[in-house]
């Protein structure tokens, strides 16, 4: 595979990839943001797959392949689970209105699209519009979880946030360490569960949703 | 040796929490806990003289520097004070019903699986393994937090897992970003390894650099409760069981700022100590602004607390901000007198809490009369958090203002100076509402021995470190200055 057409493929990866978060920010079902984060991880798996064959880097395969299990099935299948534990039927208003969620949204895209031509050129062979896709991400599933006072989209921010410094870190310096990238994702199985037993323990009893109690205050 | 040891160190937390799981006797659990710790402490001094003689060692993605192994010391002995206290304040919430006795087990081995990832924080070289070990505390310090169950402990654990794992999500952001800019200069699996780049650090490339050392301050930050990603902290280390409560604010926090001092000793390399030390004033000085209103206001014991820890991270990152050796020197003193000092005061405050059933300030009362040598001690961590001499803190604050005077930071100055004023008096008016006056809704009880050796202990340290810093500890402080400030 030449470098050009690498450099094309992981631009097109990056525009589905922020394709995907405009899904995660509009979904009004938390079922549609959780199928839309699995599209997610599987676009950044394909991306590793696609960088593992053009640089021959054995490690980038195990980090494509890791994310496809974990981030695309393993997290979404849990996900999915504690909705189906919760049996939850109403739809929970975000903060702000989507329509303005949506403005917020292009306004970092751009914001974070400035923020990178400002670096000049990061001095690798095999970037693209990595790096400003990768903020873009991380801003994103930030904003979704601080417009929505639910858990289960409170964790589907934190884990598109988190793919969005995986694909930064694949494009830009062709992935971390093996070891450290599966120490990282052995700590996000971690912290999922921890919330999704969280999340169960506070349903079963008071019957509220965890992100939305509110008595600790001042 | 020494390198035996780096290995060693994060293992025996390790397996004691596994041993945890095999007993459910609260007197066996509780020996498991305290010898553990005791041997946490000697290894560590072990390390302490191999350091003091042959410099830095490293094992893999673990090393040891001085400026490592101030935290490392304040985390082992802070460990052991807390395992003592631990054995009184289990006694009594095992009575009351606070703490289910068929969970205990859970409850030592989340403690010492939590205490084994902070040693793992403050030993990694590798920035990578720094962040995985960060985020391992995140993960066994939320179930902790809500480990009483109750709502309002969930409420804080949910906070808590949510805001920081966000929090350090930037921080990883950042770390990516340092990589990338090291990776460019040399090649391999260095690029990760703290003191390999810090060879290079002059030589990177600046912009990338900034943006991610900003990264790792908000990122990093939020776990260090720096303001205004703060939010977390005084609702987790009010709700969580005390002994928790002390190891958040005493060690986990500093933690936090270790990783923040790495980043920020390769920044001021890479571009140079005017930005970094700039980023690092203003944090700062917000964290200090932000919990004046909040200490005033409060009716909670332990949110009071919460909200101090924020002020004096502030002034920790203010000591920094300013910068040289004295900011540097001062700051880092004033990691291990906050640590130690707020411990004390978790504790005091745990067990007056415990005698009157509430945490609320209005029904403490007349402490001094029901539990004089528990009142004698809150009050002595009062005074010292407000920074009264002969007590340490007042003099690591003298330092970061010495400092702030060298550098001519005057509008700075001011409003550190005007907000320790105004915190001096809040604090004093709540703790002497408490200890003093005529004692109601509590009744004279004997006071439990663990509880107050364990305060003894750390009373000690902090007047101790208040009169005279011994040889020891100022040539560790010394030696890590010289690593931060080059």
């Amino acid at each position: 595979m030449s470098a050009e057409t690498v450099y094309t493929i992981v631009n097109d990866l990056g525009a589905l990839l922020l394709f995907t978060m405009i899904l995660i920010l509009a979904a009004g079902q938390i079922y549609r943001a959780i199928y839309a984060v699995a599209a997610q991880s599987l676009l950044i798996a394909i991306a590793g797959g696609v960088l593992a064959l053009a640089t021959g880097n054995v490690d980038l395969w195990v980090i494509a392949g890791v994310t496809l299990g974990v981030k695309a099935i393993v997290l979404p299948w849990v996900l999915h689970w504690v909705v189906r534990r919760m049996n939850v039927r109403r739809e929970v208003e975000p903060v702000i209105p989507v329509a303005a969620t949506l403005a917020l949204a292009v306004m970092v895209v751009v914001m974070s699209f400035h923020l990178s031509a400002s670096l000049g050129p990061v001095r690798q062979a095999i970037t693209g519009n990595a790096l400003p896709v990768g903020i873009a991400l991380t801003l994103l599933g930030v904003l979704v979880m601080a417009t929505r006072k639910t858990a289960l989209h409170q964790m589907v921010g934190l884990f598109a946030s988190e793919n969005g410094i995986f694909f930064t870190a694949m494009a830009v310096t062709q992935g971390m360490p093996l070891i450290i990238e599966i120490g990282v994702i052995l700590d996000v199985i971690l912290a999922a569960l921890v919330m999704a037993i969280m999340v169960l323990r506070v349903r079963s009893t008071v019957d509220a949703d965890i992100a939305s109690l509110d008595r600790l205050r001042g | 040796m020494a390198e035996t040891l780096l290995w060693i160190l994060p293992l025996v937390p390790t397996v004691t929490a596994l041993l945890m799981l095999t007993t459910r006797n609260r007197r066996i659990l509780s020996t498991i806990d305290v010898g553990s710790s005791a041997l946490l402490v000697a290894l560590t001094l072990v390390l302490a003289r191999e350091v003091e003689a042959g410099g830095p060692r490293s094992f893999g993605v673990l090393r040891v520097d001085d400026l490592g192994l101030v935290f490392l010391l304040l985390l082992v002995v802070l460990t052991l004070a807390v395992s003592i206290y631990t054995v009184g304040w289990l006694r009594q919430a095992v009575a009351v019903g606070n703490m289910k006795a068929e969970s205990l087990h859970f409850y030592f081995a989340l403690v010492h699986a939590f205490i084994a990832t902070m040693v793992v924080t403050v030993l990694a070289d590798n920035l990578g393994v720094l962040w995985i070990a960060m985020e391992g505390t995140t993960i066994t310090s939320a179930v902790l937090v809500g480990f009483h169950g109750h709502r309002y402990g969930l409420e804080a654990a949910w906070k808590y897992i949510i805001v920081t794992t966000i929090g350090i999500s930037f921080g990883l952001f950042g770390t990516v970003l340092v990589y990338a800019a090291a990776a460019a200069v040399q090649e391999g699996a260095g690029a990760m390894s703290w003191s390999a780049i810090m060879q290079v650090a002059p030589a990177l490339d600046p912009s990338i650099v900034r943006i991610g050392f900003i990264f790792v301050m908000i990122g990093y930050g939020t776990k260090a409760g720096l303001a205004p990603m703060h939010l977390w902290l005084p609702d987790a280390h009010s709700q969580a069981p005390t002994p928790v409560s002390a190891l958040l604010s005493g060690v986990l926090i500093k933690c936090a700022l270790l990783g923040i001092i790495r980043f920020r000793t390769i920044a001021a390399a890479a571009c140079g100590p005017a930005f970094t030390d700039e980023v690092l004033l203003v944090f700062g000085l917000i964290s200090i602004v932000v919990a004046t209103p909040f200490i005033l206001a409060q009716r909670d014991l332990k949110r009071l607390l919460g909200y101090h820890s924020v002020e004096h991270v502030g002034i920790i990152a203010l000591g920094l901000g300013f910068g040289g050796a004295v900011g540097t020197y001062g700051a880092l003193l004033h990691v291990v007198n906050h640590g130690v000092t707020k411990a004390l005061a978790f504790f005091a405050a745990g067990t007056a809490i415990a005698r009157y059933g509430s945490r609320d300030m209005r029904a403490i009362r007349g402490l001094l009369a029901v539990a004089p040598i528990g009142a004698t001690f809150l009050m002595l961590a009062a005074l010292s958090l407000a920074g009264v001499p002969p007590f340490s803190i007042f003099v690591s604050e003298l330092l970061v203002l010495r400092a702030g005077i060298g550098h001519g930071h005057w509008v700075a100055i001011a409003i550190f100076l005007v907000m320790v004023v105004v915190i001096f008096a809040g604090l004093l008016h709540h703790a002497g509402a408490m200890v003093f006056g005529e004692p109601r809704g509590a009744g004279r009880r004997a006071e439990a021995w663990s509880p107050l050796l364990a305060m003894m202990l750390l009373a000690a340290i902090m007047v101790l470190l208040g009169l005279t810093i011994p040889a020891s500890v100022d040539g560790v402080l010394r030696r890590a200055t010289e690593i931060v400030v080059g």
